[in-house]
């Protein structure tokens, strides 16, 4: 008997534990109030992190900076920010909770296009624009949506400069073989690529798709040795990516390019790989070595020297891109004089600006159709910047060093 | 006599009163809370016709249906699969949902429901597994990795939120009520025995596995149900979103913490969990998993038979009590 209010008394105190941490959050006056759902565990959390962290350094600068200017006034600008878990259903819910209950003026969207492709519904429901800088799924914004506007560009581009590289070879190779895992993104980049291959007139000699979680693709690299391509594109992550590698090498096949997307720009797979990732090339949406600039942050470099500072490791593209998305709606916002969505979103809609993520502009479909991803190619260990010409480097190897 | 009766009046008056209270609480919200809130609870109606939905197979046939979340996608897969390649009304796929999700339980449970113990365990969470990269391969009709893309509920923000807030709660209901019919009947008194010992109640008559089979159709039907309702409800699916052994491990917790074997304390192991969840990550970001899990490890260790036993025992205790005092006048 006593037992039993004992047990409740415990149970009381949980639900009191729970409910003290329920406390409301107090809004403040004069401030523009942006909110993210990002994942910072689960799955997603080391891309989650990196892409609220690009958010944060954008938001810091801006407010150092004195704020964002609306009109004759300034704003400060107050980011809130949830862990999503990973899940798009948590996800949804507190896209849900920032509309409603925090009254946010904009959102920065979570990480990954199949939770985005979730919360931005309720974006557009509400009608709250959401700024999505990790999330590049075309299908995403084939639904007609007008407040949705993505700052990289479609995944489907991700191999352009590697093939347009190829094309403009003085002795260019003929045939392509493509392998992507079976996920959103990396089927949308492998669909992308063999349509950009046939219109610059290479021929597709192989396509497969292989499940997500594969261990063994050496069936497929003998097929495609045997179809004789010589150039190999794989749009898998960076676990794809180094098997391939392996296994070509234990297979003895060795194409003239070998493109990946991902996984090649992850310093790990230099590092895992060593020697057999030299002259590997890449599509990358964007590295701290590509030559672009603006007037906020300066240039790529600049900008991922003071994120180091801040944060203490180098920026990803997923940073970047995050901190772009603030900077474009800070533009967006000044423009337009007022905090009202239909009149930022015709400011969105009008941008052409040069960035230090690179061109941006956006169709009427929120896409960013004035950048595409750069080429790179691994040399003496290191990232070298080739494509486009405007930002080159160096020069290409080819064919690629034999095993 | 007539004192009996009339407590017995008053005792029906009570429960009336309670009740009225509880469907006014019930109705209410949606018309009251802002659209994360009702989101919230519309969730904790989910959850709370899950963990019923689970608790049929692991409180009463006391079968550890750990995987039973794949009745989830298939019941989700089916009613995208429906409006979006074939325009069927929601609720027609939603009954499809539904009953193609018992069917697939009818037709595994033959030959998975021979495993007892841990090892059923373990085939459901197989189960679950293959029936995703099912899903995945049929991308011609599923949309595979790449998930498909529902409609959206035809409707304004407001007339949205009642809707599936109502769907859930409806089913939720239905999830309690099935239940309680089962603990009333039959089937629940056979699977009860079965629970305690499968060669004894197979020797006193009892038809062992048909009672096994009916039970978890009836459990996977009711959580093919909630998949398609949810479905609808997120309105973008991927196989690991509907597949996802966490949720079904989550809904499992629930029913044992609730009370597994009870009517409705599945309901509140699954309101309680949710919501401590919800409200605790509102303060402690960082932490949030820890938190909770803390609090977790704290309840099932001061009240292992979970929240029923509580009220059970209290019950008792007052009745104890009473009928002390009345033999001490006496």
């Amino acid at each position: 008997m006593v037992a039993a209010w004992k047990r409740i008394a415990v149970l009381v105190m949980a639900l009191a534990l729970g409910l003290a941490a329920a406390a409301p959050v107090f809004a403040k006056e004069d401030v523009i109030r942006i909110g993210a759902a990002v994942s910072l565990t689960g799955t997603y959390a080391r891309e989650g992190q990196l892409t609220r962290d690009g958010y944060l350094f954008w938001v810091e600068k801006v407010n150092a900076a004195g704020g964002i200017r609306v009109g004759d006034k300034r704003y400060k600008v107050e980011l809130i920010v949830y862990d999503d878990r990973s899940d798009p259903q948590t996800s949804v819910r507190l896209t849900t909770r920032l509309i409603t209950e925090d009254n946010v003026n904009f959102i920065f969207g979570p990480y990954s296009s199949g939770i985005t492709n979730a919360t931005s519904a309720i974006g557009e429901r509400y009608r709250v624009i959401t700024i999505a800088t990790t999330a590049n799924a075309p299908e995403l914004y084939e639904r007609g949506y007008r407040y949705l506007f993505g700052t990289l560009p479609l995944a489907t581009t991700y191999l352009y400069p590697v093939l347009e590289m190829a094309a403009n070879l003085p002795n260019p190779p003929k045939k392509v073989a493509i392998i992507t895992p079976d996920n959103l993104f990396a089927i949308a980049a492998a669909e992308g690529a063999r349509q950009y291959a046939e219109q610059l007139g290479f021929e597709v000699v192989y396509f497969a798709r292989y499940p997500a979680d594969t261990t063994d693709v050496s069936s497929l690299l003998a097929a495609i040795r045997d179809a004789g391509a010589e150039v190999l594109l794989c749009t898998g992550f960076l676990q794809d990516g180094m098997l391939v590698v392996r296994q070509a090498k234990e297979l003895r096949y060795n194409p003239a390019i070998m493109g990946f997307t991902v996984a090649a720009s992850i310093p790990d797979f230099r590092i895992n790989l060593g020697k057999d990732a030299e002259g590997i090339m890449g599509g990358e949406w964007w590295t701290p070595q590509m030559g672009w600039f603006d007037d906020f942050f300066g240039t790529a470099s600049q900008y991922a020297a003071e994120f180091e500072a801040r944060f203490g490791y180098t920026p990803t593209y997923h940073a970047a891109s995050s901190s772009i998305g603030g900077y474009l709606l800070q533009l967006a916002i000044e423009r337009a004089g007022t905090l009202d969505t239909e009149a930022v979103r015709q400011q969105l809609l009008k941008l052409d600006e040069v960035t230090m993520f690179g061109p941006v502009s956006f169709n009427e479909k929120g896409v960013n159709v004035a950048s595409s991803a750069a080429g790179f190619q691994i040399q003496n260990g290191e990232i070298v910047v080739l494509w486009p010409p405007r930002i080159s480097q160096g020069s290409m190897i080819y064919p690629k060093p034999a095993w | 006599m007539s004192a009996s009766q009339s407590s017995s009046f008053a005792r029906r008056a009570a429960w009336a009163f309670v009740a009225l209270v509880l469907a006014v609480a019930a109705v209410l919200p949606p018309f009251y809370l802002s659209g994360y809130w009702v989101r919230v609870i519309t969730s904790l109606l989910m959850y709370g016709a899950l963990a019923s939905a689970i608790n049929i197979m692991v409180g009463f046939a006391g079968y550890p249906a750990l995987g039973n979340i794949a009745f989830f996608g298939v019941g989700a897969y089916t009613v995208a699969v429906l409006m979006v390649k074939y325009n069927v009304d929601f609720f027609v796929a939603l009954l499809a949902a539904g009953v193609l999700a018992g069917l697939y339980a009818a037709l595994l449970g033959r030959a998975v429901l021979r495993l007892r113990g841990a090892y059923f365990g373990i085939a459901t969470i197989g189960i679950n597994h293959a029936t995703s990269e099912i899903v995945t391969n049929l991308d011609s009709l599923t949309g595979g990795g790449r998930g498909t893309i529902v409609p959206f509920y035809p409707g304004g923000i407001q007339e949205e939120r009642m809707f599936f807030y109502f769907l859930m709660l409806g089913l939720m209901l239905l999830a309690v009520g099935t239940t309680w019919l089962i603990s009333r009947s039959r089937l629940g008194y056979g699977l009860r025995a079965l629970k305690a010992d499968q060669e004894g109640a197979s020797v006193m008559g009892v038809n062992t596995t048909r009672f096994k089979v009916i039970a978890w159709t009836v459990s996977a039907g009711l959580t093919g149900l909630v998949g398609g309702a949810y479905a609808y409800w997120l309105s973008f699916l991927e196989p690991p979103y509907v597949f996802d052994i966490t949720m079904g491990v989550k809904t499992y917790i629930m029913a044992i913490l609730g009370g597994a074997g009870t009517v409705v304390g599945p309901v509140l192991g699954a309101f309680t969990l949710e919501l401590l969840s919800e409200l605790i990550w509102g303060r402690f970001l960082e932490a949030h998993m820890l938190v909770l899990g803390i609090v977790v490890v704290l309840v099932v260790l001061f009240i292992p038979q979970g929240f029923m036993s509580l009220f059970a025992q209290l019950a008792a205790t007052l009745k104890r009590r009473r009928t002390g005092e009345v033999r001490a006048d006496g």
